[in-house]
């Protein structure tokens, strides 16, 4: 057996020999031949274009020759040949020479042609043109026309324009004068107004005096005559007193009390005639007689509506609060305005009488006045802080007011200007009412209801509310059954509602009213009860 | 000549048995370089000009296939051959139709080795013998049974798990690397298809018997016994072509592996890793023996 | 020990005689060889069918449309190529004719006569002779299935053509793939140039295959394995094999 390095020497070997004999001796060969085999053919390749190319240059060499073999004909004929030639040239020449005139002649006939159809054109043009011109003159003779008639028309109008400005001209001083004039009626008038108001106020200083005079004189007559003297007749003068209350039922007399709102509205003590205060400046006094309401008087004098009424203790005077910032005393008697009290700065909402010679005024100017009427003077002046809405007496000396700041404030206009208490509501109050006990205060606050307040305690014992009733305005009036059972108040939707405090709930809604309802007030013998709304209608209410 | 080689290999063989790796090396390289000088020549009757073309020589690597070194051959035989009445290319050597698809090397063993050189081969151009050779239209023909072959292979010696692990550009770098001679670029691929220890030992020897006018022999073949032992060329013969060994016929045959006789005492592992194409096949021929050569 | 998806030798041979018994109970036309010289068996089959140059197009129609008749032809030996559903069957006709290269010569002979009526069908309609041949790869231990193509003249149909001619449901594997799928290969056993399918693919497909029907193992192998790739080159096995 052979080793390893025996059988892979052999292989090697014979590869090796095998490389020896089939390609070694072969390469230098067959290298060469392929080289020579590819010159050769390159060779041949280029043998065969040159064979093409002698080929190509025999022909071209024939070719001439061919050309070049017709040479030699005798000088003679060739002069005479290139004479004919010359010759021919000639007339080939002029030939050509009148085959371009003709060919001009031709043209220009063509062009002569051109320019006349040209011409024509242009003919045609011009006689366009023409009539073009004249119908243009036409039009403008026509546009000329009417332009002088327009500049006539024109002319006119501008005079007409002058005559009529001058016209104006002088409406306009017209005018003015008559503006002027009326100014100087009018300073008059008022001036001739503030004397008529003088004189009326001395008149009644004057009256008085009379009066006063002959009552001392009838006085001491009677003092001096004996006189068998009777027991007065009680008729017209008794006391308010309330002897049941009953609610009412129904609109027992419903009719127009102003020409516009109606304000306020009061009962006298004694229940017989009541008075309203409206937006139309007056203060109206009626009495209710067999079921229809009579006018008993109408109070002249302010010069805004009036916000609030009252009548004195004696029932012979009624103040009257106004937006002309003033308050007015009339006399019920002589139904004449007896006293101005100007110096509040805003409206005033409320005045009411404190004892016999006082009355108090409650203003928006955030101030409550006290006016002396014998002095006919503020007597003083109190810085509520809030403005007022409403105000009550109590004693001849205290005094309540509501203000815009929800607090309700106590006054004793003995001491000094601070109040005594106050009370913090839910909302502003709109008007106070006090029970005839004076054990009780109604206040109605608006967006609220109504709440009644135990002046003896200084809290709220009772809140009446009810679905429906909303308070109508920043005047609202509410009030109490003169035994003090009841509370009504007047609501937005023209309703009246009426709240048993016992059971503080609503006892009865009265509806009568088209509009808001501003304020009511209960006849001091509980049998009626009256009530004003923002149209001009007041009702009457009772249940009989 | 000889005389020097045989000092050489004398000079070798007392080395023994320390041969390296620079001996396998320089046997691969051998094999690479290995050349055939060939000589085309036009077939006479498909002459259609008038003189008869030049012969034309090449000397063409035992490795490669006829279709890939015959361009030249090609474009200097077109010239003469009637451009109506002409197909494939296909080469013949006497008589016998030479199929391309077989490495010329072995084409060579097979049917060149006992004539003189250079090897004559008749170039035709008509009545291609579609029932014996394949067609061959381009180049890519060539490629995709070369790739497909050494497929074939790895699914004998490594079940193809080789061959599959591979990317294509990895059978792009092995082509190219074949048909532009550049033996590096071949071995930095093809050592991959010939590893053989581990796991990745050679399962079966890839190999095919040729002999004349005979279909090749292929079988599965182990390269080593059950008991371990490293079969050899003669173990392979015996299994493959069990006919020849029961006679004598050995003696008269010729074993021709890459044109020369490999010891049959030679492992057919250590064949199969060094003396295998490109292809990665043994392809053995087997030749009657004439007595021409010493 | 084979992997998975292989058969071994023995296996392929049984598996071939068992499909030559059934071939030859439904006859249609497969045999088993034996060369002993070579110690191999291989199936083999020749059939004739007629085929069109637009086969794909009509293939394509009448999927679209499978209630449609087949256009009426003048009787005659050509048969209109249909659905590929149905060549089956023109198939097994014509071998249950058993129509062999003798037939075949009387066949051409009588068609020109014909050709001399309809020469316009005939232009179109190609009758081409298959034969397949089913080969055991010992490389891979996987069967390997090798077809000629011939024309009317006796001429191989070349590669370009047969690619083409594949169904449209191979066209997409072989636009990429074709080099390695279909090529030209040389019969292992006959030593003739035949259209080999590459055999490389063939055991990851049946191990697949396989994996899915773990019940009758590799008992209906061929069929099943021949139904999934045949169709490429035309060929399609009749249900009967699948036991």
């Amino acid at each position: 057996m052979a080793t390893t390095g025996e059988w892979k020497g052999n292989i090697l070997f014979q590869l090796k020999r095998r490389n020896h004999k089939q390609s070694e001796p072969f390469q230098a060969i067959i290298q060469t031949n392929n080289r020579l085999q590819q010159q050769s053919s390159h060779l041949h390749s280029q043998n065969v274009h040159l064979q093409v190319e002698i080929e190509r240059l025999k022909e071209e060499n024939l070719s001439g020759q061919i050309r070049g073999e017709p040479g030699s004909g005798g000088h003679n004929t060739h002069a005479l040949e290139q004479k004919l030639y010359k010759l021919q040239e000639e007339l080939t020449e002029l030939h050509k020479k009148r085959g371009e005139n003709a060919q001009q002649i031709i043209d220009l006939n063509a062009l002569l042609q051109e320019k006349e159809r040209e011409l024509q054109n242009k003919d045609n043009q011009l006689s366009d043109m023409l009539a073009n011109n004249l119908s243009l003159k036409q039009e403008q003779k026509n546009l000329q026309q009417s332009m002088t008639e327009l500049e006539a028309t024109n002319q006119m109008l501008t005079d007409e324009h002058q005559a009529l400005q001058m016209v104006f001209t002088a409406l306009e001083e017209k005018h003015r004068k008559l503006n002027d004039d009326y100014r100087e009626i009018l300073d008059r008038w008022l001036k001739y107004k503030a004397q008529e108001a003088d004189d009326i106020n001395e008149q009644n200083k004057q009256f008085f005096k009379h009066r006063q005079e002959k009552l001392q004189k009838e006085l001491q007559e009677a003092a001096n005559d004996k006189v068998q003297i009777d027991l007065p007749d009680a008729e017209g003068f008794t006391p308010g007193v309330c002897l049941s209350v009953t609610i009412p039922t129904r609109a027992h007399n419903v009719f127009d009390a102003h020409s516009g709102e109606v304000y306020s509205v009061q009962w006298n003590n004694t229940g017989s005639l009541f008075a309203t205060g409206g937006a139309d400046r007056k203060i109206n006094l009626w009495r209710n007689i067999g079921g229809s309401c009579e006018t008993k008087g109408v109070l002249l004098g302010s010069n805004a509506g009036i916000t609030s009424v009252e009548f004195s203790q004696d029932d012979s005077q009624i103040v009257g609060a106004s937006n002309d910032f003033a308050c007015r005393v009339w006399a019920i008697g002589t139904q004449r305005l007896q006293l101005t009290l100007t110096g509040h700065s805003g409206k005033v909402l409320s005045a009411k009488f404190l004892g016999d010679s006082k009355v108090v005024s409650g203003s928006y100017d955030r101030t409550l006045k006290v006016w002396d009427l014998n002095s006919r003077s503020c007597s003083k002046t109190i810085f509520a802080g809030s403005s007022c809405n409403d105000l009550v007496t109590l004693h001849g000396t205290s005094i309540i007011s509501g203000h815009f700041d929800k607090r309700v404030r106590f006054w004793d206009t003995r001491g000094a200007d601070t109040s005594i208490n106050e009370i913090l509501l839910e909302g502003r109050l709109t008007s106070l009412c006090l029970a005839p006990d004076r054990t009780q205060l109604l206040c109605c606050l608006k967006e609220i209801g109504l709440k009644v307040i135990d002046l003896r305690m200084n809290q709220v014992s009772h809140t009446l509310t009810a679905d429906g009733f909303k308070v109508g305005c920043d005047w609202s009036r509410a009030v109490f059954s003169p035994d003090a059972q009841y509370a009504a108040g007047g609501s937005s939707d023209g309703s009246v509602y009426v709240w048993n405090l016992n059971k503080s709930r609503v006892e009865r809604v009265l509806k009568e009213h088209s509009h808001t309802v501003v304020a009511c007030a209960w006849n001091p013998s509980g049998t009626s009860l009256v009530s004003c709304e923002k149209g001009k209608k007041v009702v009457l209410w009772s249940d009989y | 000549m000889i005389n020097f080689r045989s000092l050489w290999f004398q000079v070798n063989i007392t080395r023994g048995g320390r041969l390296t790796m620079a001996d396998d090396r320089e046997i691969l390289r051998e094999i690479w370089e290995g050349k055939v000088p060939v000589c085309f020549q036009l077939a006479q009757e498909e002459v259609y000009t008038g003189e008869q073309p030049d012969p034309f020589f090449l000397l063409v690597p035992r490795l490669s296939y006829f279709p890939l070194v015959t361009d030249k051959v090609l474009r200097h035989m077109m010239k003469h051959v009637d451009p109506e009445h002409h197909g494939e290319m296909w080469l013949e050597f006497d008589g016998q139709p030479l199929k391309w698809h077989y490495p010329i090397g072995v084409l060579f063993d097979l049917y060149g080795m006992s004539t003189d050189l250079p090897w004559k081969l008749t170039v035709h151009f008509q009545n291609f013998p579609e029932e014996e050779l394949l067609r061959c239209s381009s180049k890519e023909v060539v490629q995709s049974h070369f790739i497909s072959v050494v497929k074939e292979a790895d699914a004998l010696k490594h079940r193809g798990q080789v061959i599959n692990s591979m990317q294509k550009k990895d059978h792009s770098t092995l082509w190219a690397g074949f048909m532009n001679d550049k033996f590096d670029q071949f071995w930095s691929v093809n050592k991959r298809l010939m590893e053989n220890s581990g796991e990745k030992a050679f399962m079966f020897v890839p190999f095919r018997i040729y002999r004349a006018d005979q279909i090749p022999v292929q079988k599965l073949f182990k390269p080593c016994a059950d008991s371990g032992e490293s079969l050899t060329l003669r173990h392979l013969l015996k299994t493959a072509v069990p006919e020849l060994m029961e006679t004598d016929a050995l003696i008269s045959s010729r074993v021709l592996i890459q044109g020369i006789e490999p010891p049959l005492d030679t492992p057919v592992c250590w064949l199969s890793e060094h003396l295998s194409y490109p292809d990665n096949f043994l392809h053995i021929c087997l030749m009657p023996r004439v007595e021409v050569e010493s | 020990m084979a992997a998975a998806g292989s058969i071994s030798a023995d296996e392929f041979r049984s598996l071939a005689e068992k499909f030559a018994d059934t071939s030859s109970k439904i006859d249609d036309g497969w045999h088993l060889e034996i060369l002993a010289s070579q110690d191999s068996v291989y199936l083999w089959r020749k059939s004739i069918l007629p085929r069109s140059s637009q086969s794909n197009e009509q293939q394509k129609e009448s999927q679209k449309d499978p209630g449609s008749a087949p256009p009426p032809v003048p009787s005659g030996h050509v048969v209109t190529p249909t659905k590929m559903s149905e060549t089956t069957e023109i198939c097994a006709q014509l071998d249950g004719q058993q129509l062999n290269v003798h037939d075949w010569d009387e066949m051409e002979m009588e068609e020109d006569e014909d050709e001399q009526c309809m020469p316009t069908v005939l232009l179109e309609r190609e009758v081409l002779t298959y034969e397949y041949h089913i080969l055991y790869s010992e490389s891979y231990a996987v069967p390997v299935l090798y077809v000629n193509i011939y024309k009317q003249d006796g001429k191989l149909v070349p590669l370009d053509t047969v690619w083409e001619m594949s169904p449209s449901s191979f066209q997409k594997l072989l636009g990429e793939d074709k080099w390695t799928i279909l090529t030209q290969q040389e019969h292992p056993l006959l030593g003739r140039p035949f259209l080999q399918l590459h055999p490389c693919h063939t055991g990851d497909l049946m191990s697949q295959v396989l994996k899915n029907s773990a019940g009758n193992i590799k008992q209906n192998y061929l069929a099943t394995w021949l139904s999934t790739v045949g169709p490429m080159v035309g060929l399609h096995i009749s249900p009967n094999y699948i036991t």
